[in-house]
């Protein structure tokens, strides 16, 4: 009775959820995780202007006033904080918060994490071209515009931290360059 | 006149001569002659003296006790008497000196070579009825009087067990059938299961478990905060939703469901 037997490995992933961990997540559940994504950014960005108006008033008190923003100031903001909030998430934890709800992740070659630059420029191309994640719907593969360029994948991964190495699960999908992924 | 010679068992045999032997064979014919004409002699001699020798045994004048063959007669009596007594101390003597004396032959005579070349054993032994013999030994009695445990404890056990071909054996048993006819609850319920539950060593089996399946991992793993029936319910149903999509448009596009989704084929 060693730890080194070949044992079946125990996991926390419900039994019905385990055939289809490592397969191309749909549409339905990216964009959900995408909308949460959103959400995200809209409170981080309500959090930023609250911010910035408490500093406001402090700094004078009495002739405070909400700042005025203008649509192109607060769509930059937003878009920014976005593509930095997502390049984050990818490279250093695998998936964004919305996709940890989801139970997805992004992947890239042999299911690892992205490296920072594919990650910043999926990131980018998701942000500014957020329809491409619909290609997902008629691509065989489940792969949005974003991963069929960038070579990357999302895949279903109920467990809450994401592996160091190889994807243990059913094969990488969408790692081979004729197999666009999944995404956004 | 005679000698002798030595034959091969170390016997002495006499050699006579022709000439002694013809001597001897002289002296015994005279010899003979002498005692038939001797015997011719008595009896014609008895048959004339008769009267007189029964005269003489009887005389007429004496009384009965006074005979000369009456007192012979009580001489007889006298010394058979004698001759049974001393037979008697004879065979006292005998018993007394016979063992010392037999005793004191056989240390001297080496009985073995002495019996083994002069006794037909074969046919001694082929003249025993064996079986009666062993008819009347009671085998019980000395099977009884063994000390198996001596004998076992003297014998060679591994050497003989080594020369075993268990496994032949083992293929010739039907174990099915011997453990069909255990009564295992029996066995169960006369074994002193907490002796043996105390003789293992829970702790590092409980370690070693752990150690393999990396417990803390999965507790971790399920208490993490996306792990409510909530959030595993929503997934579901994204799964299902996402499958249910791709099956519709495959329809729509006349396309073979791929192997890499969840509903796909396997």
């Amino acid at each position: 009775m060693t730890g080194e037997d070949a044992a079946p490995e125990l996991s926390s992933i419900p039994r019905e959820a385990r055939r289809f961990q490592g397969t191309p997540a749909g549409i339905v559940t990216r964009f959900v995780a995408n909308s949460i994504d959103a959400l995200v950014v809209a409170v981080m960005l309500c959090t930023m202007y609250l911010g910035y108006s408490a500093i406001i008033f402090m700094l004078d008190p009495r002739t405070f006033e909400f700042p005025a923003v203008t649509f192109l100031a607060s769509l930059t903001v937003a878009l920014v904080v976005a593509t930095l909030y997502l390049w984050l998430a990818w490279w250093l934890l695998g998936r964004s918060y919305g996709a940890h709800v989801m139970g997805i992740r992004v992947a890239g070659r042999r299911g690892r994490k992205l490296g920072p630059l594919r990650a910043l420029a999926r990131a980018w191309f998701c942000v500014f071209f957020p329809i491409g994640l619909f290609w997902c719907v008629v691509s065989p593969h489940r792969r949005s515009v974003q991963d069929v360029v960038l070579f990357t994948s999302v895949v279903y991964d109920w467990r809450p931290r994401t592996p160091a190495g190889p994807d243990p699960q059913p094969p990488a999908v969408g790692e081979s360059p004729g197999m666009p992924g999944a995404a956004s | 006149m005679a000698d002798a010679r030595t034959s091969p068992g170390s016997r002495v045999v006499p050699r006579v001569s022709p000439d002694a032997q013809r001597a001897l064979d002289v002296t015994l014919g005279l010899a003979g002659m002498t005692v038939g004409a001797a015997v011719v002699a008595v009896r014609t001699a008895h048959r004339v003296t008769a009267p007189v020798t029964r005269l003489l045994w009887r005389p007429p004048l004496l009384p009965r006790s006074l005979h000369p063959a009456t007192i012979l007669e009580e001489a007889a009596r006298t010394g058979r008497a004698e001759q049974v007594a001393l037979r008697r101390r004879f065979e006292v003597l005998l018993d007394a000196w016979a063992p010392v004396l037999v005793e004191a032959v056989v240390e001297r005579i080496d009985l073995t070579r002495l019996v083994r070349e002069h006794v037909d054993l074969d046919a001694l032994v082929a003249s025993v009825d064996l079986d009666a013999a062993v008819a009347r030994v009671d085998l019980d009695a000395i099977a009884a009087t063994l000390d198996v445990d001596a004998v076992v404890a003297r014998a060679d056990l591994d050497a003989a067990v080594a020369r075993v071909d268990i496994e032949a054996i083992l293929d010739r048993v039907d174990l099915d059938a011997i453990a069909a006819t255990l009564d295992v609850d029996a066995v169960v319920a006369r074994a002193d299961l907490d002796r043996v539950i105390a003789r293992i060593d829970i702790v590092r089996i409980v370690e070693e478990v752990l150690d393999a399946i990396d417990l803390p991992a999965i507790i971790r793993d399920s208490t993490g905060s996306m792990a409510s029936e909530t959030v595993r319910g929503v997934r579901m149903t994204g799964v299902s939703a996402d499958d249910a999509l791709s099956r519709v448009v495959d329809r729509a596009l006349f396309r073979r469901r791929h192997p890499e989704r969840p509903g796909g084929p396997a």
